[in-house]
């Protein structure tokens, strides 16, 4: 049984960059310390639930985890570490600015017994960044590396990020060079995407250019080229490492391992199941609170019919019980004969759905997803072909019974040809040339 | 002899868009045929489409009672089509008539298809009675449009009638004249009966309907009636007239305007132009006039979805039961499937029943470029007839061949004079005359051939001349011609679907002008797509697609795979609407392409 990871969403930020469109607000402290006491209630709510699980990695993200208040972080780990098991040789990043990181926050974070730090450099050209609407300064970034490097901390990943307007091939030399000086041991490499709903968004939509797909995909080979050079290996699409120095979290999204996130808008993974938690940070704080009185009277309803839930699942997992799985409680039955397996799954998935929607007015979710075994299979291809090891195919074939090869003969072949993958020790994997190209990959085979 | 004198059978022909199918609404409404609680816009426009467009595709009689001078008459008004698309269906109405209502458009005067309308009335020796309609418009110019018919039909305009369809102004003045200037029907009920179909339609109950006008004799109940065309007989279950909805009557006599029913599947047995007479006196002459409708514009119709095949096969069944016109037969394309080559009267009657395919039939289609009929003559003298670019046998063995050719006529104001004939030469039109309407306007008569015009031509027209000049057409035969066949290759592989024939002389434009469209439509794919126009191995044009260098989704912030997964399952389902060909995937829109080079 492989460990399961945590997730900690914190969705605050000293100001909100031109692109950014993920779940992040401007509050200042009184917020900040709602939240916190609304994912402790959180935590205390699974704690239960979860305890069985050991847990190996420990990931704090965000918004700006560095953004809250002093002491948010120590708390928040006590809790985590008070309520979960955790091995011990846990990996606990968090993520980290520049500007609102110094050195009394990396005291904080060592005695939370933080053991890696991911930065969000970018980009040294200010005029790059500041361009874009992150407020930060090379100095800045420069002071954090020291502080870091001051105190020894050995496991630093940095962000960079490339095809942002202006941004030069020099300033890609200049940032990479920088994080080689800087004892950097894992690099994420992003290509600037314009999503909908952002200030940016807007701004190209009103005449502004940003650097095309050739453009960028130029500056992504570059890249590539510097970091390999400077002794990173790129282990996924956008994921670069020094040896042994891999994201332990991030290979449990790619390689299906169960995780639990907290907070607003985090996902959870486990038994099969992906909940989500709500966007709305308000709604979040409302519900926590109502988690204290979860084991009280009418919500006791609830909790039971989310603890029959993980019983369900586990049945509707195994595909043997699932025609004969009958819920008392509920008036779906499993046992007709004239329905297809596929129409039963749906049946599943709606059923779940209503009960959800019933929990959802007492927990803190926003929505899930129950993943059958196609919709399975869909993403283990999609995330291990993102990986540089590739897709495991015999582990493939005897966990779904299937024979890949067999049924994407044409797709393999016609993928063969134009050099996008190889066949190497029962493994497909994206050739380098192609990575970039993944999705259009990845779609062959789902 | 009496009851004759009380019957009128009229039709009204009108220039698209003049108010003709408002003007029959406000006649029905005024003789109580409709109650106006029950009235609908357009009422004889039955289908959506033709509501919407307004345009009447579909004949629909109706049979009206109407008072004057304290005698009651029954008036029969044939609603007719008016696009040149239609022009078989208006001329065998026409011949059920003894006269007909021209409207004019007061602030338009006279207009193309007036002319077509208006001669092809006079042809069948319809008493024309002209009423000037839209005249509450300001921009009514009701003596100057007397003056036109007067001077381009010389048909006399003291009398004619001055209204207003929309608001209902002097409606009982067409009725008036109705009864005064068309004439009775001749006609002796006690001969044979001699009935003209006129147009036919499908009732999922009654079967084949036939809508005649009874000449001769009489039909009722149970009679035995042979199609003298189709040499078929069967056994009457039902007559009625129109009131406008269907209404069984116990006979049908000579002069009447009514309906025929007798459990007949097909609706291709009750031909349009075809005489019904009863099997006992089948030794008749039948009327005049008869003609098999031709297919002019030819294109074949896929499926989006391959699956869907069947489906498509059932909806064109459906159709044909009402559109006796629509031709259709399997076709096999390498890029596109099984789907079918379907036959039309004209480009209007192609749009018209792609869009019911759509839109009654939920099928989502993809059309290919429409074609004319070729004549190929091989070396030997053989002719074959092709009507399908990929049909087409090679150039080596082809000896002669023949392209069909237009009559054209456009009206236009004279500004857009200079910019329309400049377009008519562009698609290789013959000057044959030009003739003045008015002081401002000018009628334009061209040779064309048929397959300049199938595309945008009409489109074209309009905008050339901010909608004023209007454009009738009719086949005039077939011209030898200079022709070749222009293949695309996609990726080194035909695309049979986008060939085309097209003269010599434009090919070189034309190939690089596909290249250029399918470059802009064909999404960039993982490798270089050479796309190259082609003839008889020749390129003639190239462009090529550069292959795909950036496709990759940003990382799983906080695990969020679903959101990923299900925008590769939305970019995947995207991809399963496009066309396959070799490895290159096609949008639909590259089908389409071809029809809009210009843009």
């Amino acid at each position: 049984m492989k460990n399961l990871g945590l997730y900690v969403h914190i969705p605050f930020c000293a100001s909100k960059c031109s692109y950014c469109d993920f779940v992040s607000f401007c509050y200042g402290e009184d917020k900040q310390q709602e939240y916190l006491n609304a994912l402790l209630l959180e935590i205390e709510f699974y704690k239960n639930k979860f305890k069985d699980k050991v847990f190996d990695s420990l990931y704090i993200g965000g918004g700006t985890p560095s953004a809250v208040f002093n002491g948010f972080i120590e708390k928040l780990s006590k809790k985590v570490f008070d309520s979960f098991n955790f091995a011990s040789d846990t990996e606990f990043t968090i993520e980290v600015n520049p500007n609102s990181f110094n050195e009394e926050k990396l005291t904080e974070y060592l005695r939370a017994r933080v053991n890696r730090i991911s930065i969000g450099v970018q980009c040294l050209n200010d005029k790059v960044t500041n361009n874009i609407g992150r407020v930060q300064t090379r100095s800045a970034v420069e002071n954090a590396f020291n502080i870091l490097n001051k105190h020894n901390f050995v496991n630093i990943s940095a962000d960079i990020m490339l095809a942002m307007p202006n941004e030069s091939d020099q300033d890609i030399i200049d940032t990479i060079n920088f994080f080689k000086q800087n004892n950097v041991k894992h690099v994420s490499a992003y290509s600037l995407q314009v999503e909908e709903n952002t200030p940016l968004f807007d701004r190209v939509q009103a005449g502004e250019s940003v650097p095309n797909d050739d453009e960028s995909r130029r500056q992504y080979d570059l890249a590539v080229e510097l970091l390999k050079k400077a002794g990173y290996n790129r282990y996924e699409v956008s994921n670069f490492a020094l040896p042994s120095y891999e994201s332990g979290h991030n290979q449990k999204y790619w390689n299906n391992t169960e995780y639990l996130g907290l907070g607003v808008s985090a996902h959870s993974f486990y038994n099969n199941f992906r909940v989500f938690n709500t966007s709305n940070l308000n709604d979040y704080i409302k519900k926590c609170k109502n988690l204290l009185n979860l084991e009280k009277k009418h919500c006791k309803a609830t909790l039971k019919s989310l603890n029959n839930l993980e019983i369900e699942k586990e049945v509707a997992n195994n595909s043997n019980n699932k025609e004969n799985y009958i819920n008392k409680d509920l008036t779906i039955n499993y046992k007709n004969k004239n329905q297809s397996k596929h129409e039963n799954i749906a049946n599943l998935n709606s059923h779940f759905e209503n009960k959800l929607k019933v929990c959802s007015k007492i927990l803190p979710i926003g929505g899930f997803e129950f993943l059958d075994e196609n919709t399975r299979k869909t993403e283990r291809i999609m995330l291990s072909l993102r990986t540089k090891s590739g897709l495991d195919i015999s582990s493939f074939n005897k966990e779904f019974s299937s024979n890949f090869l067999l049924e994407h003969s044409k797709a393999i072949e016609n993928l063969k040809k134009i050099n996008a993958i190889i066949l190497e020790d029962n493994y497909l994997k994206i050739t380098d040339e192609f990575f970039y190209l993944s999705n259009s990959i990845i779609e062959e085979f789902i | 002899m009496d009851r004759l004198s009380k019957i009128r059978n009229f039709c009204i022909v009108a220039h698209i868009d003049h108010g003709k199918s408002t003007l029959a609404d406000r006649l029905m409404e005024y003789t109580g045929a409709v109650e106006k609680r029950d009235m609908e816009d357009q009422l004889l426009d039955s289908m959506d489409i033709e509501r919407e467009r307004g345009i009447t595709i579909k004949l629909t009689p109706a049979t009206m009672k109407y008072t004057y001078n304290g005698e009651e008459y029954t008036l029969n008004l044939i609603d007719t089509p008016g696009h040149v698309d239609f022009s078989y269906e208006v001329s065998r109405s026409l011949l059920a008539c003894e006269g007909a209502l021209l409207v004019v458009d007061a602030s338009q005067g006279v207009q193309a298809q007036t002319l077509a309308n208006v001669y092809l009335a006079l042809d069948a020796n319809l008493e024309i009675v002209p009423v000037i309609n839209k005249i509450d418009l300001p921009s009514a110019r009701v003596d100057e449009t007397k003056k036109e018919i007067e001077d381009i039909i010389g048909i006399p305009c003291d009398e004619a009638c001055e209204i207003s369809a929309k608001t209902g102004l002097n409606i009982e003045t067409v009725l008036d004249a109705v009864v005064k200037h068309v004439p009775a029907p001749k006609g002796d009920e006690n001969s044979p009966l001699k009935a003209l179909i006129f147009d036919s339609y499908y009732d999922s109950y009654k079967g084949a309907v036939s809508m005649v006008r009874v000449f001769d004799g009489r039909v009722k109940i149970g009679d035995e009636i042979l199609f003298m065309q189709t040499n078929k007989s069967f056994i009457v279950t039902e007559v009625g007239i129109f009131k406008p909805v269907p209404m069984a009557v116990d006979e049908l006599k000579a002069g009447d305007v009514g309906y025929i029913a007798a459990s007949i599947k097909n609706v291709s047995d009750t031909k349009v132009g075809d005489t019904i007479t009863l099997k006992s006196s089948s030794t008749l002459e039948p009327l005049p006039g008869y003609k098999e409708a031709t297919s002019v514009v030819f294109c074949g119709i896929f499926p989006l979805d391959g699956n869907k095949y069947q489906e498509l096969n059932d909806a064109l069944e459906k159709l044909k039961l009402n559109d006796a016109s629509i031709h259709f037969q399997k076709e096999t394309s390498l890029a596109l499937g099984h789907g079918f080559r379907c036959g039309f009267l004209g480009l209007l009657h192609m749009e018209i029943i792609t869009e019911r395919l759509e839109r009654e039939f939920n099928l989502e289609i993809i059309t290919t470029a429409p074609s004319v009929e070729y004549k190929i003559y091989d070396q030997k003298g053989k002719e074959y007839d092709v009507t399908n670019p990929s049909e087409m046998p090679p150039m080596a063995s082809i000896s002669k061949m023949e392209e069909p050719v237009v009559k054209m006529e456009i009206i236009t104001p004279k500004d857009y004079l200079g910019g329309i004939m400049d377009l008519c030469a562009d698609r290789r039109g013959t000057f044959h005359d030009m003739q003045y309407i008015d002081a401002n306007r000018t009628k334009l008569i061209y040779t064309m051939p048929l397959n300049e015009i199938v595309y945008d031509f009409f489109d074209k027209i309009k905008s050339l001349s901010k909608g004023y000049a209007s454009m009738d057409y009719e086949l005039s035969g077939f011209v030898e011609s200079d022709l070749v066949k222009l293949d695309i290759l996609l990726n080194g592989e035909i695309c049979d679907a986008l060939s085309l024939i097209v003269h010599r002389d434009k090919a070189y434009a034309r190939g690089r002008a596909l290249c250029e469209k399918l470059k802009a439509v064909i999404p960039r794919h993982m490798f270089e797509i050479p796309i190259q126009a082609v003839i008889g191995g020749k390129v003639i044009a190239r462009e090529t697609i550069s292959a795909m260098r950036k496709d990759v989704l940003a990382k799983c912030y906080g695990g969020d795979v679903t959101r990923k997964r299900k925008l590769l399952e939305k970019q995947k389902e995207g991809k399963k609407r496009m066309r396959k060909l070799g490895s290159v995937e096609l949008p639909s829109e590259a089908f389409v392409s071809i029809l809009k080079l210009d843009d």
